[in-house]
């Protein structure tokens, strides 16, 4: 996503669950959003086995 | 007489039980210590002087009636400031904080250690909430290196290890989700253990990230290291994590040859983007541990990218209520970062917790052919003040994907010809911390890994200054 998108996406979300962004800060999120973005387009791509599921903690 | 902020945690407890002197001296000692040092290193938010001198006190009177006080009697340490002091607000490095209820209760670990004996004498600086490397924190100001006043402590629990290589006290308590004890260990020169995720209870902490949380010590000797963990384990009812464990105790097996373990050394991720030094510290370590063969753990760049985003979603949903009210109130190291990771998709968020399987099950194929693997802890020795945040998050890239699994870690220090300490990671099977602990006191004896308390002068430590 370019940078504009990630903006969209920014605000959509920001939007979606009540979080005000600051104009301010904006910038330094849509930055942030972009790294963890971009570093994580291997994981997002990579396909996992029905059985590797998510490692639970909770203990009823 | 030595003075008395030089000597290992074991050699205090052992002259305060054998009345060679007493804890209020060596509560004096530290507290002397930290007047004379930390003006210029910044370590400490909070000096407990009054309840030091009236616990060491309590020491005193036990010893004069002829009682055990314990193996850690009298020794001084410190705690990073998300562990819970009675009395005290926990202040978990944010300003915002400041204000917060006091603490009913002492966290578990800091129990633990004072039922041993030991003496708190302060609490100490880290990043906002632990998201960060380097303990630069804008309200409380950059704890800085005690063996090169420029340069970062690293972090989170940057004053902890500062407080320890500064000879504030012999042993500190910090916490790590994705590096925070190894990082500052390796910077500040000092040992510090991220033991197995579970094995020491978080009860009592400041949250930054539930799933990856951990608890641990940071000390100048690995005999130090190992009587602390000792201390410190168990199971507990007060954190869910914790594992229902009876305390495996590693003090008395330092001494164990270690012949029979096979050791490994982390290619791939594991050797990129680190500085020559630290690979040559890794690379000496190998030699002193016999045949170390060069192995990959597959897939430790996605490891890194998911404990990256888990981090970020899971401490920005911890702070949502507070962002949404003020993000103003947060430090801006952390400020935009929280922001950012409260808008991440669960898609990723779940596919990286379920990664944490798989990367598990890679990890686990692995030691079955190894018991120890080692690996740098940062890309080089401490950053200099005031380095921007890309350069700053990129320290735990060799960090993150161990701390992911929730591997059992010592970051060992490796000191220098010229300049600041390199950290390397001795890395073990989970819940195979004597392991870790046995190849730490072999460097340790070979004179390759070691520590010793630092001038805290500005320039890096010469080494004339080092054992």
């Amino acid at each position: 996503m370019d940078d504009e998108a990630i903006g969209a996406y920014v605000d959509a979300t920001a939007a979606a669950i009540g979080l005000p962004i600051p104009a301010g800060y904006r910038p330094g999120v849509v930055d942030n959003v972009k790294l963890i973005l971009g570093q994580s387009a291997g994981l997002l791509a990579l396909k996992l086995r029905d059985e590797e599921e998510v490692g639970p903690t909770f203990r009823p | 007489m030595t003075d008395i902020f030089n000597q290992s945690a074991l050699t205090l407890a052992a002259r305060v039980r054998t009345r060679q002197l007493s804890a209020v001296e060596t509560a004096r000692g530290a507290l002397a210590r930290i007047s004379a040092t930390d003006g210029v290193v910044n370590a400490c938010t909070q000096v407990m002087a009054t309840e030091a001198l009236r616990d060491a006190a309590d020491i005193d009177a036990r010893v004069a009636r002829g009682e055990d006080p314990g193996p850690l009697g009298g020794v001084p340490f410190v705690v990073k400031n998300l562990f819970d002091i009675a009395g005290i607000a926990t202040l978990a490095g944010a300003r915002q904080r400041l204000g917060a209820p006091a603490a009913g209760r002492d966290a578990t670990a800091v129990t633990r250690l004072k039922s041993a004996g030991a003496i708190m004498v302060a609490a100490t600086n880290m990043d906002e909430f632990a998201y960060g490397f380097t303990t630069e924190n804008d309200y409380f100001g950059p704890t800085r290196n005690p063996r090169s006043l420029d340069h970062v402590a690293g972090g989170s629990s940057g004053g902890a290890a500062a407080a320890v290589a500064a000879g504030m006290a012999p042993l500190a308590l910090g916490s790590d989700t994705n590096g925070s004890i190894r990082i500052p260990s390796a910077f500040c020169g000092v040992f510090g253990l991220k033991p197995t995720f579970g094995r020491l209870s978080r009860a009592g902490t400041h949250p930054f990230v539930a799933s990856l949380d951990h608890v641990g010590p940071m000390a100048r000797t690995v005999a130090d290291l190992a009587l602390a963990y000792d201390l410190m384990q168990g199971p507990d009812p007060h954190d869910p994590v914790c594992a229902q464990r009876s305390p495996e105790p590693v003090s008395g097996l330092l001494d164990k040859e270690i012949g029979a373990l096979r050791i490994g050394v982390l290619d791939g991720w594991f050797r990129q983007g680190a500085e020559d030094s630290v690979l040559a510290a890794i690379d000496d370590a190998a030699r002193l541990l016999g045949p170390a063969p060069r192995v990959e753990l597959a897939e430790s760049d996605l490891a890194r990218a998911a404990a990256f985003a888990i981090t970020a979603s899971e401490g920005a949903n911890l702070h949502l209520e507070r962002l949404r009210r003020d993000a103003s109130a947060f430090d801006p190291a952390t400020r935009d970062r929280l922001l950012a990771g409260a808008l991440m998709p669960a898609a990723l968020v779940i596919q990286a917790q379920r990664f944490r399987r798989r990367y598990q099950a890679t990890a686990k194929a692995l030691f079955e052919a190894f018991d120890v693997l080692l690996a740098p802890a940062a890309p080089g020795p401490a950053l200099m003040l005031g380095e921007p945040m890309l350069a700053r998050a990129r320290l735990g890239i060799f960090t993150q994907p161990l701390s992911f699994i929730g591997l059992p870690i010592i970051a060992a220090p490796i000191p220098q010809a010229q300049g600041l300490p390199v950290g390397i990671q001795i890395i073990a099977a989970p819940w195979r911390e004597t392991a870790a602990f046995q190849v730490a006191a072999h460097l340790e004896r070979q004179g390759l890994a070691r520590s010793a308390v630092a001038p805290c002068r500005k320039t890096p430590t010469p080494a004339a200054d080092r054992p």
